[in-house]
């Protein structure tokens, strides 16, 4: 099934390309049609299935639930891996008569009846040690599903159940640092790739955030390191996605883009929340300058690759280098005068959302563009309620602030106009020397 | 070949199924049998759908009353002795590793879920005295795995009344192998066996 997005913006164009001439009617029709063919309808009654599917699933299990007691167990035993064999089978059996929608259901009910017939032994034998291994294996079962099918509904399940597993364990047992859960994504994250599911590549990855936010405090409690630590460390760390998505993105790499975004996205907060939030201690500790300088390193390498691919222009490597010396510098201005360092990093700020909206228009990317826009609202924001002590310091950033952004859209129209014009200019010297072939 | 990777999902996912099935049946079928007193429990957590909470005598260990070990942290393995006083059998030690049976002992595995520490006795913190001023472990509290009895649905009121009743109403018969690993063999309202689980 075509993104509706992309199908709107195509008729969009295809509209527009008919008034230009450029296409005929006809011909716009038949593409418009090619691009939504066939997809809504057989999306819609595969989804129908799967639902329809996962609710008989429920209903049979409750119905096992409610009656355990009723049933001699080893018929009870019988009856619940049954229906498990028999979603699978059904399941490989439409698969094989190309009914792929409903055959994907099947086994996803398959999936779901592993899980509960777990719960339904430790119900049965009355099991309650160390719930979490449950959860661990039913996360497993759905996992060996996904690769071995394979099957993007399981894998949705199993990354689920993974994060149902690490809460479990970090939350209900006070697990420090859920390592085997890094494991289980690895595994999960490159079935996403494999399978080249983008839903799951998002999942993925915003699993991944969630492991990292969970297991902040416990870093920070193991490794000695100060909020300012973590804060530079997950600074670095998205800015390194960050370069690394725009390398991957020229290389081909169908999710480069979106890893370029979520890098953006969370490097905009992280880099805000230490200018805003991170004031005092702001040394950095021992044990996080190997970290710092890994990541660094990374950075610097990606940063070069980009640019001799021509993914980076001589102002976006300018820009980075500028963001380094910012985060570097961070340390020593906080401690020797915060005011200047506010000033000088709300500026900073101020001015890689510019470059960011620069670079958001020059892609033609929506998301950069919004996501600088609302950075640049938050840091007004900040100024405005917290930063400067006086009206008057207030008043100055905010008036030199807009005379050179107003200067800047000035100086940036003249630019766009002069190369327009020299591109007329081109254009209509090659029709007068015998047209455009 | 779609229908092999199936089959591999099979024989994989319910051999997991059948060991789990079959891990539990034998402690029942083979493993030594005891019986462990109740304790009430907060009422406001006693019901999570069809299912009791259980609180044994053993569930909390006061360290000063047994044999064993004394340094415990959360989440250790703990082994614990039991011997049989009367009809229920009571905890004699605890231990971090498996201690070697005496007579008639069962050992019992758990994980503590609390370490409780306190100023042991006569102790007064910065006063002049042979103690120090750090806290000892006094008491542990442990978790074996059958805190949790699964009912018929609606039976669940009678049970909770019960256990909150008074001491002794109700009481858990439990089968414990020769690693400690324990499974919940039935359950006695006032002396009488009122459920019974069979291994299969």
């Amino acid at each position: 099934m075509r993104n509706p997005l992309y199908i709107r913006q195509l008729k969009r164009d295809l509209e527009n390309w008919v008034k230009e001439g450029l296409l005929s009617p006809a011909d716009a029709e038949a593409m418009l049609e090619s691009a939504g063919m066939g997809g809504p309808a057989r999306s819609l009654s595969a989804i129908l299935a799967l639902m329809g599917t996962i609710m008989l699933g429920l209903a049979a299990i409750s119905y096992v639930a409610a009656n355990f007691w009723a049933i001699p167990r080893p018929a009870l035993l019988t009856l619940i891996i049954s229906v498990m064999w028999l979603a699978y089978v059904g399941g490989a059996y439409l698969i094989h008569q190309s009914k792929e929608g409903f055959g994907q259901a099947a086994v996803l009910l398959g999936a779901i009846l592993f899980g509960t017939n777990i719960m339904l032994i430790a119900q049965m034998y009355h099991i309650s040690a160390h719930y979490p291994n449950g959860v661990m294996a039913w996360a497993l079962g759905a996992l060996l599903v996904a690769i071995l099918i394979p099957s993007r509904g399981a894998l949705g399940l199993a990354y689920g159940l993974a994060l149902i597993w690490t809460s479990l364990e970090s939350f209900d047992f006070g697990v420090t640092f859920h390592w085997p859960f890094l494991w289980f994504w690895a595994a999960a994250f490159t079935l996403s790739h494999i399978l080249n599911w983008r839903a799951g590549f998002h999942i993925g990855f915003l699993s991944l955030v969630y492991w990292l936010a969970i297991n902040a405090s416990e870093l920070a409690d193991v490794y000695a390191w100060t909020d300012f630590d973590i804060v530079i460390l997950f600074t670095l760390f998205w800015l390194l996605i960050w370069v690394k998505g725009c390398f991957a993105s020229s290389l081909g790499y169908p999710f480069g883009q979106a890893l370029a975004r979520y890098g953006i996205f969370f490097f905009l907060i992280t880099f805000y929340i230490m200018h805003v939030a991170i004031m005092g201690d702001t040394s950095l500790a021992i044990d996080a300058k190997t970290p710092v300088y890994i990541m660094t390193g990374l950075i610097a390498i990606f940063v070069l690759l980009n640019a001799m691919r021509k993914s980076y222009g001589i102002l976006d490597v300018i820009a980075h280098i500028g963001i380094f010396g910012a985060l570097f510098a961070f340390p020593s201005a906080a401690g020797v005068d915060s005011f200047v360092t506010q000033w000088a990093y709300s500026a900073i700020y101020i001015a890689i959302t510019i470059w960011l909206l620069a670079l958001g228009a020059r892609y033609n990317e929506t998301f950069i563009i919004n996501c600088a826009l609302i950075a640049f609202g938050f840091e007004l924001m900040y100024i405005y309620f917290e930063a400067f002590d006086s009206l008057l310091n207030q008043s100055m950033f905010f008036a030199i602030g807009g005379v050179l952004l107003v200067g800047l859209g000035f100086a940036l129209e003249t630019i766009r106009r002069r190369f327009r014009q020299d591109a007329d200019d081109d254009d209509s010297k090659d029709f007068a020397e015998g047209g455009i072939e | 070949m779609i229908f092999v990777r199936i089959l591999l999902i099979l024989l994989l996912q319910t051999g997991v199924l059948f060991s789990m099935v079959y891990n539990r049946a034998e402690i029942l079928e083979h493993g030594k049998t005891v019986i462990l007193r109740t304790e009430p429990v907060d009422p406001r957590s006693l019901f999570r759908g069809y299912y009791v909470d259980l609180n044994y005598e053993i569930s909390r260990l006061e360290l000063a009353d047994l044999e064993g070990d004394q340094q415990f942290d959360r989440w250790d393995t703990v082994f614990i002795t039991l011997e049989q006083r009367d009809t229920f059998w009571a905890a004699t030690g605890v231990y971090k590793e498996m201690p070697t049976i005496i007579g008639n002992q069962v050992v019992i595995k758990g994980v503590t879920d609390y370490v409780m520490r306190d100023y042991i006795e006569d102790c007064i913190p910065d006063a002049v005295t042979s103690c120090t001023d750090d806290p000892v472990i006094t008491s542990l509290s442990v978790e074996y795995g059958i805190e949790s009895y699964f009912i018929p649905e609606g039976d669940g009121a009678s049970i909770e009344e019960a256990i909150r009743e008074e001491d002794d109403r109700v009481s858990i018969k439990v089968a414990v192998n020769e690693d400690g690993r324990a499974v919940i063999k039935g359950l006695l309202m006032d002396g009488q066996l009122l459920y019974e689980e069979p291994p299969y």
